[in-house]
Formats: structure tokens, sequence, C-alpha cells
């Protein structure tokens, strides 16, 4: 159990995990002030000033239609990083809806979900997606929604395990023996202090979600163009690796580094939460 | 069920077995006690013989897995028949439980205030200076005098003594009418210890409290509790009034209990040979028999009822022996099983 008040204070002490958070932020603010920041039309096509090597005007260059690079890399990291909050955020509140449930009340509620949850997490998770999109077909809302199918089981699993081993704890029976209402206690004895572990799943899961869509869009499955993201990005330079390799390094780039600080961020979380084991 | 009796509580042939992986432990096997308005009865046992299994289960906090079998009155109303939401307001309201482990007691991430807001207002509407106010009061009486701090401190910043007695101020905040006290003194150091004892026999003197006091010190309960239960392996051995079992003790186990006392005298301190058997699979008969000095071929199928002996003294053994004659059972005793003090 670990006060999140406490835990900042560590996480600043943490190099690995402050870089993170500073890349994470800039991410977010590059991403929030898009308009602003952005000096040209992300989809404007001018095919006169294609594959332009960066310059004053274009600071990341032009791509293969002579869009601005970094005005598609600001506008698609609204686009990975909005995605992948909402399938976090639609993943985090379904398994903490039945995790809660499921390890609070017990009993038959509890069998139901977590059968259920069996057959999902019988399938690998990637597997699970792809089939989920082939049968809905490509796009970004079934690609969120094959992702949130594919993943509830798994956060809603280890949701019912901190729940069950917080209401077989010392202090919830203490509130049990003093007439404290069960609806009180889960209100705040049981979900303040799995917050901080909730966090922690959170983050790595936003990081876990801008791979997958980026990958999805990648192959063409998630995100069509011409919406500027970064997997479409990466497909639509791919003709050009040879000619103009940093097509292709600049969304590489922004990828990995989010994808990277967001697991550090959460492994850093971890750490100092002092969890064991693989989340 | 007499109607008219004072008996605020009431447990009644009380079984719980814990099926685990290794097999089934037979916590608690048919005990069966009652407190009168106003009275104290001490219930003592080694750690592990089932006391707090045995009060947990008597009010229904039992965990899921356990069996249960039995019945427990409160103000001649059946815990068990009771509806969830009946239940609640009858915890902390009507009694008082005051927990065994005061650290793992408390939320860590909420303060003492919000610990006392929480049951009072679980019960009662209340302001906060009402809160605030009631909370000091006792926990001015618990000996907490002074500490104004402490109702905005967390959990981790008070020492286990302070956060058992806060847990007793908890306990005593609704004024219940029974108070369950399980182990109140093992968490603290012997000056406490003796602070606290104060505390239960002046709250024994100035209210009409019934309390069940459960620990594993004799010395301890024998001061305060007007009656004693001696449990021993999920069963009570021994019950009679405090002077009756601590003067004539009739049970083997009460009786090496009582010699294993330390009580600062040049004499050698008598130790109980062998170990408590293990509440697994526990066999039939009395738990006690290998560990006898006065067994014989009826213990292995002793039914362990309790036999009236007079003056409200019961006592569970296949072979009563009136006599408490402490050189016989030391005589038992190997040297080995001696300590010199
Ligand atoms: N959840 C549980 N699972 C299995 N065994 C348990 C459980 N809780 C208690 N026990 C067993 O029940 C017996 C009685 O425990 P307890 O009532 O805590 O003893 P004490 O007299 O020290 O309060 C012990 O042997 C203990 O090992
Ligand atoms: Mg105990």
């Amino acid at each position: 159990m670990t006060d999140l008040k406490f835990s900042f204070t560590e996480l600043m002490q943490r190099k690995p995990a402050l870089v993170s958070l500073v890349i994470i932020l800039i991410l977010v603010l590059g991403a929030v002030c898009a308009p602003l920041l952005a000096p040209h039309d992300p989809e404007y096509v001018e095919l006169g000033r294609a594959l332009l090597r960066p310059q004053t005007d274009y600071p990341l260059g032009t791509d293969h239609l002579g869009r601005c690079v970094f005005s598609r890399l600001l506008y698609g990291s609204r686009v990975s990083l909005g995605a992948s909050s909402l399938v976090m955020i639609c993943n985090i509140s379904i398994s903490l809806v039945i995790g809660i449930l499921a390890g609070y009340k017990g009993g038959w509620i509890d069998e139901i979900f977590m059968r259920l949850g069996d057959i999902f997490l019988a399938f690998p998770n990637l597997v699970l997606t792809l089939v989920i999109v082939g049968m809905m077909g490509p796009g970004l809302q079934n690609i969120l929604i094959a992702m949130v199918i594919a993943q509830w089981a798994w956060y809603a699993r280890i949701i019912r395990g901190m729940v069950l081993s917080l209401r077989e704890s010392n202090f919830v029976l203490a509130a049990r023996v003093s007439g404290v209402p069960s609806f009180h206690i889960l209100l705040h004895h049981i979900l303040p202090n799995i917050s901080s572990q909730v966090l922690i799943l959170a983050t790595l899961n936003v990081g876990w979600a801008i791979l997958h869509i980026s990958g999805f869009s990648f192959l063409g499955l998630g995100i069509q163009p011409p919406t500027p993201e970064w997997g479409v990005m990466l497909k639509d330079s791919r003709s050009y690796f040879w000619s103009d390799p940093l097509l292709m390094l600049f969304p590489g780039l922004m990828i990995s580094s989010a994808v990277v600080s967001f697991n550090l961020l959460g492994d850093a979380l971890k750490e100092i939460a002092g969890m064991k084991g693989n989340l | 069920m007499d109607r008219n009796s004072d008996t605020i509580f009431k447990i009644e042939n009380l079984f719980v077995k814990i099926p685990t992986r290794q097999g089934t432990v037979h916590a608690v096997n048919g005990i069966t006690l009652s407190i009168e308005k106003g009275q104290t009865l001490g219930l003592v046992g080694e750690s592990g013989c089932g006391k707090t299994v045995s009060c947990l289960t008597a009010l229904g906090l039992q965990k899921k897995h356990f069996r249960v079998k039995g019945k427990t009155c409160l103000n001649h109303r059946e815990i068990h028949m009771l509806t969830p939401s009946e239940k609640r307001r009858v915890l902390g309201k009507q009694v008082g439980f005051i927990m065994q482990n005061p650290m793992q007691a408390f939320n860590p991430l909420i303060t003492i205030e919000e610990h006392f807001r929480e049951t009072i207002r679980s019960h009662k509407k209340a302001s906060l200076s009402e809160v605030r106010k009631s909370a000091n009061d006792l926990l001015q009486k618990v000996g907490l005098a002074g500490y104004e701090k402490i109702l905005h401190q967390y959990p981790i910043q008070l020492s286990g003594g302070m956060l058992q007695r806060v847990m007793i101020a908890l306990a005593l905040i609704l004024k219940p009418r029974l108070l369950i006290a399980d182990e109140p003194t093992t968490a603290l150091d012997t000056t406490l210890q003796s602070q606290i004892v104060k505390l239960f026999k002046k709250l024994k003197k100035n209210s009409d409290i019934s309390i069940l006091l459960i620990s594993h010190d004799v010395d301890m309960i024998a001061s305060i509790a007007d009656k004693i239960s001696v449990m021993y392996a999920g069963y009570i051995v021994e019950q009679g009034p405090t002077e009756e079992v601590i003067s004539r003790p009739l049970h083997p186990y009460t009786k090496g209990l009582l010699l294993s006392r330390p009580r600062f005298s040049k004499e050698r301190l008598h130790t109980i040979p062998g170990h408590p058997p293990s509440l697994l699979n526990l066999a039939d008969g009395c738990p006690f028999y290998q560990r006898c000095f006065s067994s014989g071929p009826l213990c292995p199928s002793f039914s362990m009822d309790l036999q009236h002996c007079g003056n409200g003294h019961f006592v569970s053994c296949a072979y009563i022996d009136k006599s408490f004659d402490k050189h016989k059972v030391q005589e038992h005793g190997s040297p080995r099983d001696t300590v010199n003090f």
C-alpha cells in the first residue's frame, strides 16, 4: 500500500522515470497544442514539394505527397495518444467495475465473470485482436473495440486479485466489525488502496496501446490514410526507405520514445509501490 | 431460551471447520459461552487454540469458506438470523470489537479522525465537532490525553501501543453493551498493560457493559474477569467463576497453565510437556491427553462434554482429580521441561 504523494517525490529521484515523464509531457503538450505549433496543414498535398530535406520551412522535411512531416507528427500524436488513452480508460474502467464486483461480492458473480474472462484469456492477445478486427473490418473505432475486448479480462483478473486480498485484510475486517456499510468500505478502504496499482496498470496499458494502434495502422487495419498517424506515416514511407530513410526514422522514433517512456514510467511506479512479479 | 435472564451474549455449541489444502482445521469444536449483563468473561488459552476464530465467527464475520455450526444470540436475537443490514447496525453499536493486531487494523491511507468519523457516522448523524469531541473524550480515557495531534495523524505515525489504545477508544465510542477484546494487552509493554487493565476495571465499575476478554495471559484475565473459560485446541476444557478456577483448577491443562505463570518466586517454573496439538485433522477424544500427567484409557475416546462439579464450575475431563497438588504435577514434568528462573 503506498501513498500517491509519497510516490511522486520518490519518482522525481529516479532518472529514467523523470526523463520518461518529461518526454510524455512534451508529447502531450505537442498533441494538445498541435494547431498552434504545426507550421502547415498536415493533410495539405503539394506534389511539387515532395520529399524535401529538412529546412526552415519544413523542420523535418516533406513526405512523398509534399505534406509537412513535422505537422503530421504533431497531429499524429493527437491520434496515437488520444486513441490509446481511450483504450486505457475503457480497459481500466471496465475491468475496475468487473474486478471489484467479482472480488468484493464473490460468489456467482465472481464465478461468471472469471469463467468468461478465462475464455478471453485462452487466446493470445494479438491473435484475438486480429480476429475481432478481421470480423468487424478495419478502422480506428473497430481497432479500439477489439483491443478492449481482448484486454479487459486480463486487467479485471489483476484488479480482482487486489480487491480479494484487501477484502481479507484486517482493516477491512475492522471496518466491518464497527458496522461500516459495505459500499462505504468499497469506496473508502478498497478503492484508495488499489489506486496506486491501478495507476501503474494504466500507465503500462497506454504504452501497450500506442504500440498496437500504430502496429495495426501500419498493417492497414487501423487508422486509414490520409489521417496523420505514426503507424500510417511509417507505412507510407516504407517505399522511400532507401532514398529517404529520415521519413521512416521520425515516426519510428516517436512511437518508440512514447512506448518506452510509458513503460519506464510504469516500471518505476511499480518499483516504488514495491510490487513484485510481472504485470 | 430464557428471555427473562440477563444473558446478553451467548454462544451455543459452536463448531468451525476450515477446509485447507492440507486438510480440515478443526478450529472450534463445540464451544458454549454466555455472558450476563455487566459481567466479564475471560477466555484464556494458548495462541492458536481458536479464540479469535470463535468470536469472529460468533458475530458472523468469519471468512466465506469456513464451515460453521451452532448459534449465537445477542440480546436474545440470533445473529445468524439477522439480515445483513440489521447485522451491520448491531456491530459497532451494540458490540464493540477490539481486534487482535492493532498495527494491521487501520487503513493506512486515512487519518485516525477519519476512522472515528466513519465508525460514528455509520450509526448516527454527527457533526465533525461532535465526532472530535467524543473522540477526544475517549482518547483521554484510554490514556492518550494531551495527544491532540493523534486525530490528524496517519496510522503509520503511531506506535503499536498507541494504536491499541485508539482501537479500544474506537470500540467504545458508540457505548456498546458488549465489548469483545481480543488480546488487548498483547501488543503492549508491561506498564501500558497495567494501564489497560486499570482501564478495563474502571469500565466495569462505571458502567454495566459486558466484556468478553480474550487473552493467553491468565493473570491478566484473573484480575479482571468474573468468570473464566479455559480453551484448549478448540474446546472449552474448564469454565467457572474466577476464584473457583484459579484456586481449585480441575482440568490438568488448567493446572499446568496456572503453574507455568512466572510469579517472581524462586520456584522452578513449570512447563507443560509437549506441544499443543495441530488442529489440522484433529482426532476425536481429549486433545490434551498426550501431554497430560493423569491420563488414562478413557481419554482417547472421551466426549469432551463439560461436567458440573459444583459452584458453577464445569470441567471436561475423564478423570477429574479434585486435588490441586502442584508437586504431583511437577513430578510428571521431566527435569528437561522445567526452567530455572
Ligand atoms: N483462514 C484460516 N485458514 C486456515 N486456518 C486458519 C485460518 N484462520 C485461523 N486458522 C487456524 O485456526 C486456529 C485458531 O486460530 P485463532 O482463532 O486465530 O487462534 P487464537 O486462539 O490465537 O486467536 C489456528 O490453528 C489457525 O491456524
Ligand atoms: Mg487470536
